[in-house]
């Protein structure tokens, strides 16, 4: 019990997630930059994702408060850090996580003439998502119950949790109309293994002056807790990790909920020099329709407390029946109904957007038709970052440049603004050696020196097998 | 081949930015000391009545009203844990010419007796309203003898007159008896 509301306490203390990839988005010598743009410009013949290597990505975000604030190693009593962060926190402040794995991925360039202007790249990689607003009214009831909150409404719908964890196999095709113009298009299946969602609460609890007694409890209780694939995972029978494994592993290829979903990308070149790049990823859902269990508890009662020995007998009212009767209010009350229920969630929609202007043409390289643009040491430009969450789309603006260092070898510098910090330095690195690309790319590189003080932090890094024919 | 050189060393001082990030003055055994303390109020038990609640069905006095409350909360685990004190507080106002007395008896499972304490109240002759306000802490010995309480057993009893006289249907005044718990809990995980 105390166990549980430690735990309670501490992952409403720290949640939160960015998945912007500023950084990744664009950097096109980064085979994996096409899934975030389907028609970005592709710049190898193939590649091949090293297997289990290829994308790893792990952003954790948070506002309002950060590992620091509660666990610095600073003399401080840690229940009075505690209770100050609780306190400074808000209902709207969360914690968010996004970790993306790839199994694998690959993709080739294929056409009917000597150019290839065509491309396929394809892949599966495993994504988790948590996303929970911190419950305020619930934590300052359990840290101060209600004995000197008389007359304060706790608003129960300040519960807000989800959790989803879940594979994606995806296959895009990229298309190079003209010099300019190059678009391109992703099918996504989903697989989803597990889905909580806890995200429809309301009500109250309050305590008030009574009429009849001292104390008046109301409580007005609807709260709800969604699952998908929760269920095989709980039940007694399967209680060993070994078939946990099993099923996790099973439902992970397309054994899932499963659910369809398109992104869409082009980029444009408006003059030599200046490109300007969008998409929109996860235009999709995923239907659940197995291994659903759905917690709905739903409620009211106004309690002053009992009267066993006068009792305010209904007609014919037995002792026994006004004891039952109580009974039964409370159980109705705190009682969980269990249903099965199907339902379809949209996938969370995200925009990107890059407006970005080339420069600096090395002088003693000829320029490359097919990749004008690599004739250029430097890009410097502006990127947008939109997505929805349930109560407010999250967005993000950067500034970025970026400079080829020699051949093979690309550095990205990125500073973004967004509801995290004002003062998120970012730093990618891209670097071919033979044929191995190796590239890693991380955020918020000011805060490095600790990383426990950053409200979040992103990192992405991955090993890929190139092939260039028009490598210099 | 210097710019070969120059290029493994930009690749390596890069990496060793990205990768020198390091967590620092963090000690994450202080959550062992966590402990949070809140103090819940709830309601208990109450009644408002006339004298004439005092009269049986054949129109006698009924000299004493009995009942028990199942109180299994005082023996769950969470409450013997972390329960650090209980404060009950009893407010009996009376305007009814006739002393009461309300015993409160907290009885473990096999009906042994942990705990009682008596509330009196004296008449009143006016029908003036007597108030009578009473706090029962648990702590230490008592607050043990709770924990092993399951039931609580309540007995009003109504006193002799002193002039002789006896309830009746038109007797005024009125009896109120209210009360609340306030229960005291450190929830910290050093135990």
């Amino acid at each position: 019990m105390k166990k549980i509301i430690l735990l309670l306490f501490l992952t409403t203390c720290f949640v939160s997630f960015a998945q912007n990839k500023q950084l990744l988005y664009g950097f096109n010598e980064i085979p994996q930059s096409l899934l975030l743009n389907p028609g970005a410009q592709v710049s190898n013949d193939w590649y091949i994702g090293i297997p289990f290597l290829s994308h790893t990505h792990v952003s954790f975000g948070m506002t309002g408060v950060s590992v620091f604030d509660i666990f610095a190693d600073d003399g401080i009593d840690f229940n009075d850090k505690l209770q100050r962060t609780i306190y400074a926190m808000k209902d709207t402040d969360y914690f968010a996580l996004n970790q993306q794995f790839d199994l694998f991925s690959g993709g080739f360039a294929f056409g009917k003439s000597f150019i290839k202007d065509k491309y396929l790249s394809f892949g599966m990689y495993q994504e988790t998502n948590a996303f929970i607003y911190f419950p305020k009214d619930y934590a300052i009831l359990a840290y101060e119950g209600n004995h000197n909150n008389l007359d304060r409404l706790f608003d129960l719908s300040d519960l807000n949790i989800s959790a989803e964890l879940l594979t994606v196999f995806h296959l895009g095709y990229n298309k190079k109309v003209n010099t300019k113009f190059t678009y391109g298009v992703r099918g996504k299946i989903y697989t989803s293994i597990l889905d909580i969602k806890s995200i429809n609460n309301r009500g109250i609890f309050v305590t008030l002056e009574g009429d009849n007694n001292f104390l008046k409890h109301d409580f007005v209780l609807d709260l709800e807790v969604q699952t998908a694939g929760l269920k095989s995972f709980l039940d007694d029978e399967n209680s060993e990790l070994g078939k946990d494994m099993k099923k996790l592993v099973s439902s992970a290829f397309f054994g899932g909920n499963l659910g369809l979903g398109v992104d869409l990308g082009f980029s444009y070149k408006l003059t030599e020099q200046w490109t300007l790049d969008a998409s929109v990823q996860d235009i999709g859902f995923i239907s659940y329709t197995k291994d659903l269990e759905h917690f709905n508890l739903d409620g009211n009662l106004s309690y002053e407390g009992i009267n066993p020995l006068f009792q305010e007998t209904e007609e014919g009212q037995t002792a026994e029946e006004y004891w039952d009767a109580i009974a039964t209010d409370f159980e109705d009350l705190f009682e969980i109904d269990t249903t099965y229920s199907k339902y379809t969630t949209a996938r969370p929609i995200k925009f990107n957007a890059a407006l970005q202007y080339a420069f600096g043409k090395k002088n003693s390289e000829d320029c490359n038709c097919l990749l004008a643009q690599e004739a250029y040491q430097n890009r410097a430009g502006a990127h947008l970052f939109f997505m929805r969450r349930p109560k407010r789309p999250q967005a993000a603006i950067s500034a970025f440049y970026y400079r080829r260092l020699f051949s093979g070898l690309g550095i990205k510098a990125s500073y973004t603004l967004d509801s995290y910090s004002y003062t998120n330095l970012g730093l990618a690195l891209s670097a071919n050696i033979r044929n191995i690309n190796f590239y890693i790319a991380g955020d918020n590189l000011l805060k490095y020196q600790n990383v426990a003080k950053a409200q979040s932090v992103s990192l992405q890094l991955g090993f890929n097998y190139i092939f260039k024919s028009n490598e210099e | 081949m210097a710019k070969f050189k120059l290029k493994y060393f930009f690749l390596f001082c890069a990496i060793g930015v990205l990768l020198s990030a390091c967590v620092s003055d963090l000690d994450f055994t202080q959550g062992e000391d966590f402990a949070i303390s809140p103090t819940l109020d709830a309601s208990l038990i109450y009644f408002e009545e006339t004298a004439s609640s005092f009269i049986d069905e054949a129109g006698a006095e009924q000299i004493m009203v009995r009942d028990s409350v199942n109180m299994e909360i005082f023996n769950d685990s969470f409450t013997v844990d972390n329960l650090i004190k209980a404060a009950f507080l009893f407010k009996v106002s009376n305007s009814i010419n006739r002393g009461f007395q309300a015993q409160i008896d907290f009885l473990d499972e096999t009906d042994g007796l942990q705990h009682r304490f008596t509330l009196s109240i004296a008449a009143s002759p006016t029908n003036e309203e007597i108030l009578v306000e009473h706090l029962e802490t648990f702590e230490n010995e008592s607050l043990l003898a709770l924990k092993r309480s399951v039931q609580i057993v309540i007995t009003v009893s109504l006193m002799p007159s002193s002039d002789g006289s006896i309830i009746n249907e038109n007797t005024p005044g009125i009896l109120t008896f209210k009360s609340k718990a306030t229960f005291y809990l450190l929830i910290d995980t050093s135990t």
